[in-house]
């Protein structure tokens, strides 16, 4: 259920949305830029060993904790410097999609759902320039390992997010791991804990090793919780003080 | 008795009293540079808090010792847009 408030700030949101703007066109960008710098750093890769094959594991945790970190102390706290971020984040999206209603309407919506390709460029360059590090002290593979995981992993955020915020779950709710980040992101959207709980969009690796979680629960109940509800803490804070009159009393499960 | 509101949207996080911007009281203290915050604990709640008490007290010296359990209790539970009066904070600080 949409409250008044959630409803106006969409036709806000929406009316300042560029008449050229396209969602496929946006989503396409995306993973053709990451769909590329992936391919071509496989390409380019010859007899990796196992040791090299070890980067592969080692950026996907950097990733998650990066992802967590970002979300947590820049997305969601003004800083100087990174305002864009914020306001794109908290004092859009946030007020865009809730936890009484998550799920886009249409591929305008993207505009919202998505990053900017260029936050993508930026990550792939931040990518490059450590892997270029990791070539001068030990080999090209190493490096393009680095950069084609850190494009995966990019592209795995892009998507899981999408997942969380399409109204359509048959398919999604069956799929390990896409079910628990879309419960655990959707719960995020309760603005009573989207600024401390839930910061991972991936994979909830971070939130459970720094206790940011929202469900109780050992390494492998989180990352596979799905919808499930039982774990979810009982000590979460709620707000006060609303004047989104309209805020539904009880939440939607 | 006053009404302060704040709300979060695409022209930033905004806080009213009476529907004028509510001052910051940087003159009192400086806790953060960007502005009111809420619904964590952190500078910008602090702010939020010192200005709050300020305007309602009209003693900047209390305010300011009663700023952080204030934020605290009541500033890091603020909803997305929020609407609290005098009396409110009032019965907010007696059960401090
Ligand atoms: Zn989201
Ligand atoms: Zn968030």
């Amino acid at each position: 259920m949409m409250t008044a408030r959630q409803e106006a700030f969409r036709t806000a949101y929406r009316a300042q949305i560029a008449a050229l703007y396209d969602g496929i066109v946006h989503v396409a960008l995306i993973f053709l830029i990451g769909g590329a710098a992936l391919w071509y750093c496989v390409q380019n890769i010859h007899a990796p060993t196992w040791l090299e094959l070890l980067v592969i594991p080692i950026v996907v945790i950097f990733a998650n904790v990066f992802e967590w970190f970002l979300h947590a102390q820049v997305m969601h706290r003004p800083r100087p410097g990174f305002m864009g971020i914020y306001k794109r984040h908290t004092l859009a999206h946030h007020q865009f999609f809730t936890e009484h209603e998550p799920f886009h309407d249409t591929t305008k919506d993207y505009r919202i759902v998505f990053f900017p390709p260029y936050a993508e460029i930026a990550f792939l360059v931040m990518a490059s320039a450590m892997a270029y590090g990791v070539s001068l002290v030990w080999s090209t593979n190493a490096a393009l390992i680095l950069v084609a995981s850190a494009a995966g992993m990019y592209m795995n955020y892009e998507f899981f997010h999408w997942c969380c915020h399409v109204r359509d779950d048959r398919i999604i709710k069956h799929i390990p791991f896409v079910n628990t980040i879309r419960r655990h992101h959707i719960a995020h959207h309760d603005t009573a804990i989207m600024m401390s709980r839930n910061m991972n969009l991936t994979y909830p690796f971070a939130d459970w090793l720094f206790g940011t979680s929202d469900v109780q629960r050992g390494l492998l109940g989180t990352l596979l919780n799905g919808y499930e509800t039982r774990f979810v803490r009982k000590d979460l804070p709620k707000v006060r003080s609303s004047a989104d009159v309209t805020r539904p009393a009880v939440p939607a499960e | 008795m006053k009404v302060y509101e704040g709300e979060r949207g695409l022209s930033g996080a905004v806080v009213t009293v009476d529907g004028e911007p509510l001052p910051p009281k940087s003159e009192v203290k400086v806790f953060s540079k960007m502005g009111f915050e809420w619904t964590y604990v952190g500078p910008g709640p602090r702010q939020l808090a010192l200005a709050l008490l300020s305007d309602h007290l009209g003693d900047d010296a209390k305010a300011l010792a009663l700023s952080e359990p204030f934020m605290t209790a009541v500033v890091a539970h603020l909803d997305n847009a929020w609407r609290m009066d005098g009396a409110e904070i009032d019965a907010a600080l007696a059960a401090l």
